[in-house]
């Protein structure tokens, strides 16, 4: 009974979160005349590649995707090393401004990259990274909602863990690499899927620091597809994003292999 | 020898590094960098020296992308403006009158002379020639061919008459067609501060008068007419959806649910690949007969290199010049010319007709409606003239209340900005 | 320096050097600019407390904030219970549920252009896939864009949507720290599964909800990318929330110092709401 009711709601909300997905895909592969045809097609009357065609004509896709590759790698590696360590420092450390030190961490989230654009750039600016990949990187890598994750997690983990360590004659960073980092699998996991899905859809950085071809992302590019005014060519938007999701995918189904089992059976005595 | 060999080729190389010069240029992309690069492969041909790089910006980021570079003095050679920011960036681009007599052999005047008036206006600065046209657009009507022949109704000017619509005639022409069809509305037209503007214009109110005052308030007629426009939205001859909650309007129409687009002509190209029979036709003429430009210029940036500028100044006049690049960027946009008798050898015959329509009604467009449109008085007014005309067409205020809620946002922006210029 | 590394406190300074660099640095200036009247062309030029007066006049900046309220109390529900209800079916590793949840996560992995498009395909009035279906079965459309309510309402929908797969997987990492030596003990007192995961499982993922419940809030408070392509803030403002009205000021009519003096005051109304979260989340 249980488990026809749990079927039952995955089903309904497997149609109502992939309609839109299967939607976009569907219209990736119509020709133009059919996106705008009425009423809606749900299945592609003939299918064509011709939004595929008209999204990787003229564009430089692989200097695109090794640039997002870099940035979205390099920056995932940095944010979960800083979040793993800030996490648990915050969660676990007995320092004076602990306290005021996380709240500005919640305060963090409500910062959108939209309103401190201006500045950023000036920053940006000011360091060099102007046209450098590493100005798509070093801005990205405190992420406060990661920053978040990193914190909440740590609180989870048992002081009485710490303790029994402490009196074994661990040091403070065996602690943080024998007991902390093996409790963290699932953070880390989580944490590279999320920063990676951020990094690599990253909008706003990519349009402050580069003015050059050769350093675009695979997002600046989509970006620029749209065009200028109405009539956009939206089969060929919608296959350029839906070839973009596809590197995700891939992230996500491999370091979904990482979640397990955080604590193990038996490795605690409450 | 060997040694003295390996310095002569170095040097030869570096010179010759030296004297190609590379031009950046920032351009929103889609078809305007087709253009643009149609344009450059012809002209790269003729000045072997000078070579290219197109940064496309995102189209909505445009204008943030263009201050920041002007803020930190990161420039590009060369940088394609839209039309309400033109003004702003003026004072930081190369004047082009020296360049016209050198490059044109022609004189400054017969070169701004050239231009649609409309035009004109908008890429001087006193004598001086800031910008070159580039795609240059009039707004007029789109009718589905086929719902008119079915309707039986003629349009004009290449379609069974001559004249343009009354207005009482053209509202009749809509009910008209919608009923011949039996469709659920007549006429598809996007939510901009600019539609509203020129409806007002041809209806023979003015939002903001010569002197950039406020006269929504004032004009007796104003209140009848805004009502009207909000019962065309009523009467289902308009498209709810589209001023309400932003439709597409090129979605309605295409899709066959209204019979008529009002639009600029650089709707051309998108129409075209929505295969459907569909001919350009006049805006309905009123108290006044006028229509609203607008498009992208070309303007190449002070950056204080002079060979650069020299460079860019040379290429930004050939491509911004009749008979030269400019034809070629035309032919592959399908954009309109914005100089007068200019015949563009297109290879659609629609874009004679666009031509002709269009470029008869920039010729009656009087100069008001581009001098009131082209301060930033209004321009910082947009936004709130959409949002206010969104809400009379939902029905969440009325036209009474958006027309002082308006003059609050003028009142307002004009204590801000300190002057109406 | 051995007191440094004995709190913990050397843990946080990589950390603590980007968030200042990158962070604090910004919003100082976005607090000093928000005195200034700029449009990012001309030099700024110092204006006093005048943006903040503009802004006690401004009923549409006023009315926004409400709007933004509004938003969350209607959205923030549904993306924690729902992306809770997929966790809890989903945290075992099976294969089934390993693929499923990639199905979840999907939404959050679009562009957010693409994916809001897509939503405003399928509810446009006229030419939507759903007034579609509505229709060929008989039934009248809906205007979802068309009136205030309906509108406030698909807007949270897909907030929802879009967050799911984010929330979603939050939930799973922390479903995963909880030992399973909880629920097998409270197998053995005999409690059912309802038993198990009120007054087991919820308890214990206390640091989990308040990430999430705070994420959520966050979130649907500070973004407005999905509202810009789907109804532009209308119909009227009655969707205009405060990071949309603050864009435009910043980025159509680039007043940048009066944009920020907003940013200022809508972080503020920000961070009391969040402190309030916290301290009821805190405190039980």
């Amino acid at each position: 009974m249980a488990k026809a009711i749990k079927w039952i709601f995955l089903v309904l909300a497997l149609v109502f979160y992939m309609l839109p997905v299967y939607y976009s895909v569907a219209t990736s592969f119509k020709s133009l005349q059919e996106v705008y045809r009425y009423p809606p097609t749900i299945f592609p009357t003939s299918p064509t590649l011709q939004g595929y065609q008209e999204a990787i004509r003229n564009q430089e896709l692989l200097t695109y995707l090794k640039n997002t590759l870099f940035v979205s790698i390099v920056a995932t590696l940095i944010t979960v090393i800083i979040c793993v360590m800030a996490g648990y420092g915050l969660a676990k450390g007995t320092f004076p401004g602990k306290y005021a030190l996380n709240r500005l961490v919640v305060m963090t989230l409500f910062i959108s990259a939209q309103v401190i654009m201006v500045p950023l750039f000036v920053i940006i600016k000011r360091l060099e990274l102007i046209n450098n990949l590493w100005g798509l990187i070093l801005p990205a890598v405190y992420t406060p909602t990661g920053m978040f994750t990193a914190i909440q997690y740590m609180r989870d983990i048992p002081d009485e863990m710490l303790e029994s360590a402490k009196i074994d004659g661990a040091n403070e960073w065996q602690i943080f690499w024998k007991i902390v980092m093996p409790l963290s699998q699932p953070l880390v996991a989580a944490l590279a899927i999320f920063s990676f899905t951020w990094r690599w859809n990253d909008f706003v950085l990519p349009l402050l620091v580069v003015n050059r071809r050769s350093l675009y992302t695979l997002q600046l590019a989509l970006a620029v597809i749209q065009g200028e005014y109405g009539g956009v060519p939206w089969n060929t938007i919608l296959a350029f994003s839906t070839l973009t999701i596809i590197p995700t995918l891939i992230i996500f189904l491999l370091f979904q292999r990482f979640f397990m089992r955080g604590i193990m059976a038996g490795g605690l005595k409450y | 020898m060997k040694r003295f060999f390996v310095g002569v080729m170095l040097f030869v190389l570096v010179v010759s590094a030296m004297g190609a010069v590379k031009l950046v240029v920032w351009s929103g992309g889609g078809t305007e960098r087709q253009g643009l690069e149609a344009a450059i492969a012809e002209y790269k041909k003729l000045n072997p020296d000078v070579d290219f790089e197109i940064v496309d910006v995102p189209y909505a980021q445009y204008e943030q992308k263009v201050r920041l570079g002007i803020m930190g003095g990161d420039l590009p050679d060369l940088v394609t403006i839209t039309y309400p920011y033109a003004p702003g960036y003026m004072q930081y681009m190369l004047d082009l009158t020296q360049y016209v007599q050198k490059y044109l052999g022609i004189t400054p005047e017969q070169f701004k002379n050239a231009m649609y008036d409309v035009v004109r206006i908008r890429v001087t600065d006193g004598d001086a020639v800031r910008y070159v046209p580039l795609h240059f657009t009039m707004q007029c009507l789109w009718v589905n061919v086929d719902y008119f022949k079915k309707a039986g109704i003629p349009y004009p000017p290449f379609g069974g008459r001559s004249d343009p619509w009354t207005w009482a005639e053209f509202i009749d022409v809509l009910k008209k067609v919608k009923q011949a069809n039996n469709i659920p509305y007549a006429m598809s037209m996007q939510r901009t501060a600019e539609r509203l503007f020129n409806y007002l214009g041809i209806r023979g109110v003015k939002i903001l008068d010569e002197n950039l005052d406020f006269t929504l308030d004032k004009d007796p007629k104003a209140k009848q007419m805004l009502t009207e426009f909000v019962d065309l939205f009523k009467q289902n001859l308009m498209v709810p959806a589209e001023w309400i909650s932003n439709q597409d309007p090129n979605m309605a129409f295409t899709g066959g649910l209204s019979a008529v687009l009002w639009a600029g002509s650089w709707s051309t190209l998108d129409l075209l690949k929505a295969g459907k029979n569909f001919a350009p036709a006049y805006l309905p003429k009123d108290a006044e007969w006028l229509s609203l430009e607008g498009g992208r210029f070309f303007g190449a940036f002070r950056t204080g290199k002079k060979d650069r500028e020299e460079a860019a100044a040379k290429f930004a006049l050939w491509i911004g010049w009749r008979g030269l690049g400019y034809d070629i960027y035309l032919r592959t946009t399908y954009h309109m010319s914005a100089y007068k008798e200019h015949t563009v050898k297109y290879d659609n015959p629609i874009m004679d007709l666009v031509q002709a329509v269009c470029g008869r009604l920039a010729e009656v467009t009087p100069a008001w409606v581009v001098t009131i449109r082209n301060s930033t008085l209004y321009s910082n007014m947009q936004t709130a003239i959409q949002n206010q005309a969104s809400a009379a067409v939902a029905g969440q205020i009325n036209v009474d209340e958006m027309i002082k809620n308006l003059r609050k946002e003028y009142d307002r922006l004009l204590s801000e900005l300190g002057s109406k210029k | 320096m051995s007191s440094l590394v004995k709190s913990r406190f050397i843990f946080v300074v990589p950390a603590l050097v980007f968030l200042s660099l990158f962070v604090l640095i910004p919003i100082a200036s976005i607090f000093t600019m928000s005195f200034y009247s700029w449009d990012l062309l001309r030099p700024p030029k110092f204006v006093g407390w005048n943006n903040f007066r503009l802004m006690l006049e401004d009923k549409w900046f006023w009315n926004s904030i409400w709007v933004s309220i509004k938003l969350l109390i209607l959205t923030v529900p549904m993306t924690f219970f729902i992306p809770m209800a997929l966790a809890l079916a989903l945290y075992r590793e099976t294969r089934s549920s390993k693929i499923l949840r990639a199905f979840f996560y999907w939404p959050y992995m679009m562009p957010a252009v693409a994916g809001t498009t897509m939503w405003k395909w399928l509810l446009s009035y006229d030419l939507g896939l759903l007034n579609h279906i509505l229709k060929s079965c008989g039934l009248s459309p809906i205007g979802w864009l068309l009136k205030p309510a309906p509108a406030l309402f698909s807007i949270a929908l897909l907030r929802t949507w879009a967050m799911t797969g984010l929330l979603m997987m939050m939930f799973i990492t922390g479903l995963q720290n909880i030992s399973e030596e909880y629920h097998e003990a409270a197998k053995i007192d005999g409690a059912n599964k309802w038993q198990i995961f009120w007054y087991v499982t919820f308890p214990l993922l206390r640091n989990t909800n308040l990430l999430v419940l705070t994420t959520a809030i966050a979130h649907v408070f500070r973004d407005f990318a999905g509202i810009y392509v789907l109804t532009g803030g209308g119909p009227g403002y009655s969707t205009m929330v405060t990071p949309l009205y603050i864009y435009n000021s910043a980025f159509t009519q680039f007043r940048i110092g009066y944009a920020y003096a907003m940013s200022v005051v809508f972080l503020l109304i920000s961070f009391v709401i969040a402190m309030t979260t916290l301290r009821v989340r805190e405190n039980r």
